[in-house]
């Protein structure tokens, strides 16, 4: 049945006989696609209307409703009715029928994210928004348009353990840029707020190195964390950009970066003063980036830093020899950052409270316990899983045209000679 | 509760006891990937447009994203 439908509780009762099988739902589909012009015009269109039909079994036609109810500027009530009403059908939609208008139900999402904004109540949206992201994926290799949007409401919400729960998958297929770069540098400040700063460095490294024509704003707070991590978590600065950064971001990142370079050069150094003396005098430019809280944590690792310096070279050592070398005020100050580091696994020390001395150890892990030959076994799983997901990427690269196209302009700039076949001139774009 | 040791040195000896020198077998490994800075598109005439050269404040992309989150990442901020 194609065709646009006047009525409607035709189109009630179309969606009611076609939501059984696939056949049906693709017919179905046509036919919304074709009323919804109407739909948006009919008057008599109104939430009752949705009474009539099951989010569970007629979510695709129950979607295009809701969609055209939910469009438009709405006032604050509205806004409060329509929360509930959305998070219920994202909860009992059926994801294969969502996914067959997936546009509409990323909207309707958007929406509803909007909403929990307006109401200053973005933790409202973090469980529907989840479980919309769980129904969308086709699989959990696949970024979605709504990844970006429940990573912000977890951190509006400060809801970091849920948005860590959508980090550990490996993306590998993306379909717009932009959601990709939010998706990292979002989910890299959930994972500084869980300081997993491990996992941070490698999703906003992520951002550094993307592709870009052009400097991008996301890409450009993403160096900023970058580089405050690094220190955190490394205790070093890098003053060049990773190898494989865009042209863009090499010739770009450090103009618009120039405090935070400066603070990495001068963290470097290992003088605490400067340093201290470096963040008051550039607080104003951290602060109006969000970033000083960070920057604190970075001016406190450089203690940690040194003090891990002196347990290269000490096995014992008094809590006042490491106040005084590391310039800590005095040897309780030291003990604090002593046990601080002992209990985050950065060190391996016994104190004595006596004499106040810190003997340091070497690291206990001989590598050879049940719990660590599992967690070696996860990573070489992952590891080959991300190898074979490399190799198709590579396979089917292999054959795009454009690709093709763009290596046979390159091999005509570079006369390889008789050693290498040409590319086929059908592939010459 | 800290972690404590009976007293084993002598409190005359010297309270800093150093570590053996330990030779670095491995050198610093480089950071991973290609050697190349990686290009979107043709360079000579991104070049030649300034595409990818410095650029001023308004022509960076996505400039509108949100990004007003609180400052919450200092230490005090525990999850």
């Amino acid at each position: 049945m194609i065709g646009v439908m006047n009525s409607v509780e035709a189109v009630i009762t179309s969606i009611q006989g076609l939501s059984a099988s696939s056949e049906d739902l693709s017919a179905l589909h046509d036919l919304l696609r074709g009323a919804q012009d109407s739909l948006r015009a009919e008057p008599d269109v109104n939430f009752s209307t949705l009474d009539q039909l099951d989010a569970s079994k007629h979510s695709l036609g129950y979607l295009y409703f809701l969609e055209v109810l939910t469009c438009g500027p709405v006032s604050k009530e509205k806004v409060s009715y329509e929360i509930p009403i959305i998070s219920r059908f994202i909860n009992s939609c059926e994801a294969g029928q969502i996914r067959l208008a997936s546009d509409k139900f990323v909207s309707l999402c958007k929406r509803l994210k909007d909403h929990v904004l307006e109401l200053r109540d973005p933790l409202r949206g973090v469980g529907p928004l989840l479980t919309a992201v769980q129904k969308l994926q086709v699989s959990t290799k696949r970024l979605t348009a709504l990844h970006p949007d429940l990573l912000q409401l977890c951190l509006q919400a400060k809801s970091y353990k849920s948005g860590f729960s959508i980090l550990s998958d490996d993306i590998v297929e993306v379909d717009q840029p932009k959601d990709l770069f939010l998706y990292c540098y979002y989910g890299g400040m959930i994972c500084i707020g869980l300081k997993r700063f491990q996992k941070a460095l490698e999703l906003l490294y992520n951002v550094v190195t993307a592709p870009m024509h052009q400097v991008n704003a996301i890409a450009l707070e993403a160096y900023k964390k970058y580089i405050l991590v690094s220190l955190i978590h490394n205790g070093q600065f890098t003053n060049s950009l990773p190898k494989c950064a865009s042209t863009a971001a090499q010739r770009n990142f450090k103009t618009f970066s120039g405090p935070y370079i400066e603070l990495g050069n001068c963290y470097n150094d290992g003088k605490i003063g400067e340093l201290e003396a470096l963040v008051v005098a550039k607080s104003a430019e951290f602060e109006n980036d969000k970033n000083l809280g960070l920057v604190k944590q970075a001016v406190s690792s450089l203690y940690k830093r040194n003090i891990l310096r002196l347990t290269q070279k000490y096995l014992t050592l008094s809590l006042q020899d490491i106040a005084n070398m590391v310039q800590l005020g005095n040897a309780k100050e030291a003990e604090m950052h002593v046990l601080q580091m002992i209990q985050d696994g950065q060190i391996h020390a016994l104190i004595n409270q006596k004499d106040g001395m810190v003997r340091f150890l070497e690291d206990p892990e001989q590598y050879k316990s049940s719990e660590m030959i599992e967690v070696m076994d996860s990573v070489i799983q992952r590891t080959i899983g991300l190898s074979k997901n490399l190799l198709a990427m590579d396979e089917s690269l292999s054959c795009d045209p454009l690709y093709l196209g763009k290596v046979g302009r390159e091999r005509q700039r570079y006369d390889f000679g008789d050693d290498f076949d040409t590319v086929p001139q059908k592939f010459s774009m | 509760m800290a972690p404590i040791f009976p007293e084993e040195e002598n409190e005359e000896e010297t309270k800093r006891e150093m570590r053996p020198m330990q030779l670095d077998m491995l050198s610093e490994m480089d950071d991973a990937g290609s050697s190349m800075a990686m290009d979107v598109d043709d360079l000579e005439a991104m070049e030649i447009l300034n595409e990818g050269g410095l650029v001023s404040d308004n022509k960076l992309a996505d400039a509108d994203f949100f990004n007003k989150f609180d400052d919450d990442f200092d230490d005090t901020d525990i999850n």
